[in-house]
């Protein structure tokens, strides 16, 4: 039997026969040692086998309405938000806009868990006000023109990945020894591959279940305390809004993977010490019972219009973590930029000039 | 979270500080500017050869006086020889110095001058003002002693003295033979002008960073069971080693410094004693 795997060193595909020991890349003339060649044949039976990841799925239960809830529809950005009858709401958290309390009775789902708003919506502004400051790109007229239109208490739906995860990674890394040998400088370079697997167990990882705000928001207000999660109460839901999935566990899965697979990488690869340009040529997790649960996470988001666009910005509700994106103006980006490489050339002429 | 805070309020100071630079940059600009654009008429003597150690014959004289006068019209700078029997005990720097502030008395004036002194064979070439800071710096003034000293020892003093002209009108009209030091400075400062750019476009770049703080995450690290990580398999493969060679540059671009004639501070660059107007020698023996 024979199995074929690439030359470590070109690429070349190479064939070996087990017990026949060290071999010669025919293409570069790189000789790998046998255990080399053992090795690099089994790295490519593994990557062959690929990686077994096995999720059981959550099953949110629709909740019946005692008339208490009520559903609210955007009609600018389509949302389907569940709130209190006497919350009244009439902005959407989401775009701003004005919402309608819809009688089509949205059932809402019942999470596995919520953590309940630790934070009030006063320090969403508070932190909004700070992060305005110290930007000198930031448009004159944006803090006084600007208006927050809406600041709305909104439980977001995630889903949350517990599991015991095996992982296991394959990385190249290098030695290098430079010394002087009469008129060159000679630098020898030991290169290896280190295989490393571990275990590793999650809990809750989040992975948000909504299209509206995207992972750059709905991961940038991370961490949560997961130690805070509750098992689901309806009092919890009184003075917020609350949104029901629309991406399903199966679109969101890959996503708890990639995350999953960069940590438990990133673990192994500390344990690759001595070595230079340690890097991951593969990661292969493998979850055997994994669970997915459906979750409701507290977050704060603020809706401010300026020059005809809106601007979202979230505040972790337990936390308090505030993020967002704010306008640049441009004028300032290249005044900015021809100021600072005026002062500098000049600077840097005059250091010439008198020190060179 | 605190770093990320300080980092934060340290970019700000940072901008802050540049604005009160960009406030000086354009005094600065003007400061350097202005002497770069006005036009330098130097009051330039019109004689240009003192032959006082008779080293030319009235014919030489007239010739070399004639090149020389015409080359300082060309360039805008007094290029001057000066020869003599004998320095009195006097260093050659000191006597070279002492002769062209005794011709070109302008100030701000510009030029270079050549001494030759026959009985203590010792030579100097003197440049200042403009000359020096533009385009004969230490550098190009030791290159061109170098080049003529060898007409100095044949005792083929018109040779000298004409080639000494030839060269520095050259050199002054930023010929290549000379590179010069106003095309290296302007070279010098079209670089400064693209590091600057590239370190104020990361400064900027920053400032934009910090305007948006929504980014995915990339692991999952903070929902890790304390604990729970084990290695469970961990395995040190040997593949193969690469060699490369490069060869160490050998430091003998430029002078090679120690050649015995002029051991001893050759290249007295540095300022003129008088303060008023810079200067540099390239003195030697033949
Ligand atoms: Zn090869
Ligand atoms: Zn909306």
């Amino acid at each position: 039997m024979t199995t074929s795997f690439k030359c470590a060193c070109c690429g070349a595909d190479l064939r070996y026969s087990p017990g026949s020991g060290s071999l010669k890349c025919e293409y570069c003339g790189t000789e790998f040692e046998a255990e080399a060649v053992e090795a690099m044949a089994e790295a490519a039976e593994s990557d062959a086998a690929g990686e077994n990841i096995n999720w059981q799925h959550a099953n949110p239960q629709t909740m019946e309405n005692d008339g208490s809830t009520c559903t609210y529809s955007c009609s600018s950005c389509g949302a389907q938000i569940t709130g209190d009858r006497t919350l009244a709401a009439s902005f959407c958290p989401y775009c701003g806009n004005t919402v309608v309390m819809s009688d089509r009775l949205e059932g809402m789902l019942r999470p596995d868990y919520i953590i309940p708003f630790k934070v009030e919506k006063d320090a969403a502004v508070a932190k909004f006000k700070e992060f305005c400051k110290g930007k000198p790109l930031l448009p004159s007229g944006f803090l006084s023109s600007g208006r927050i239109d809406s600041v709305e208490g909104l439980y977001v739906p995630y889903w949350l990945f517990d599991a015991g995860v095996k992982g296991r990674v394959r990385f190249r890394a290098e030695r290098v020894h430079t010394r002087r040998e009469g008129d060159y400088n000679v630098t020898r370079t030991q290169h290896f591959m280190l295989y490393r697997e571990g275990v590793m167990d999650f809990e809750h990882v989040p992975v948000d279940g909504t299209s509206k705000l995207g992972a750059e928001v709905t991961e940038a207000v991370e961490p949560f305390d997961m130690h805070g999660a509750a098992p689901f109460a309806k009092a919890y839901l009184s003075g917020f809004l609350a949104d029901r999935y629309d991406v399903p566990q199966e679109t969101c899965r890959p996503r708890a993977d990639e995350r999953i697979r960069q940590s438990i990488t990133s673990a192994l690869a500390n344990t690759c010490r001595g070595y230079t340009g340690v890097r991951p040529q593969q990661q292969f997790i493998s979850v055997a019972n994994g669970k997915i649960a459906y979750a409701l996470l507290p977050m704060w988001l603020m809706t401010v219009n300026y020059n005809g666009k809106s601007y979202t910005f979230a505040m972790n509700g337990q936390t308090g973590k505030f993020v967002g994106e704010l306008p640049i103006s441009w004028a300032k980006f290249w005044g900015f930029f021809a100021g600072i490489t005026a002062a500098l050339t000049v600077i840097l002429t005059l250091l010439m000039n008198y020190f060179g | 979270m605190h770093n990320a805070h300080n980092a934060k309020s340290i970019l700000h100071k940072i901008s802050r500080a540049f604005l009160i630079l960009i406030a000086f940059t354009a005094t600065f600009t003007a400061m350097i500017l202005s002497p770069m654009l006005s036009v330098n008429v130097n009051a330039y003597t019109e004689k240009k050869v003192y032959d006082y150690g008779d080293l030319l014959t009235d014919r030489e004289e007239s010739r070399i006086e004639e090149q020389l006068r015409k080359a300082s019209e060309n360039c805008g700078h007094d290029i001057i020889v000066y020869t003599v029997k004998s320095l009195g005990g006097n260093s050659v720097s000191e006597y070279s110095q002492r002769a062209a502030d005794g011709i070109n008395t302008d100030s701000d004036g510009s030029g270079i001058l050549y001494l030759v002194s026959i009985n203590d064979r010792e030579y100097d070439i003197y440049a200042f003002g403009e000359m020096y800071e533009r385009i004969m710096s230490d550098r190009e003034l030791n290159r061109l002693a170098d080049d003529l000293r060898s007409y100095l020892s044949e005792g083929d003093y018109y040779g000298a003295f004409s080639e000494f002209g030839k060269r520095v009108e050259k050199a002054a009209l930023n010929n290549e033979d000379y590179s010069g030091n106003i095309s290296v400075r302007l070279t010098l400062s079209f670089s400064t002008l693209i590091v600057s750019a590239f370190i104020a476009l990361i400064i900027v770049f920053c400032m934009k960073q910090g305007m948006k703080t929504t980014r995915p995450e990339i692991t999952a690290g903070n929902y890790v069971k304390n604990g729970s990580f084990k290695v469970t398999v961990s395995r040190d493969v040997y593949l193969y080693t690469s060699v490369s060679r490069v060869r160490i540059q050998s430091n003998n671009n430029g002078h090679r410094s120690g050649g015995g004639h002029h051991s001893g501070g050759r290249s007295s660059g540095g300022h003129h004693s008088g303060g008023h107007r810079s200067g540099g020698h390239s003195r030697g023996r033949f």
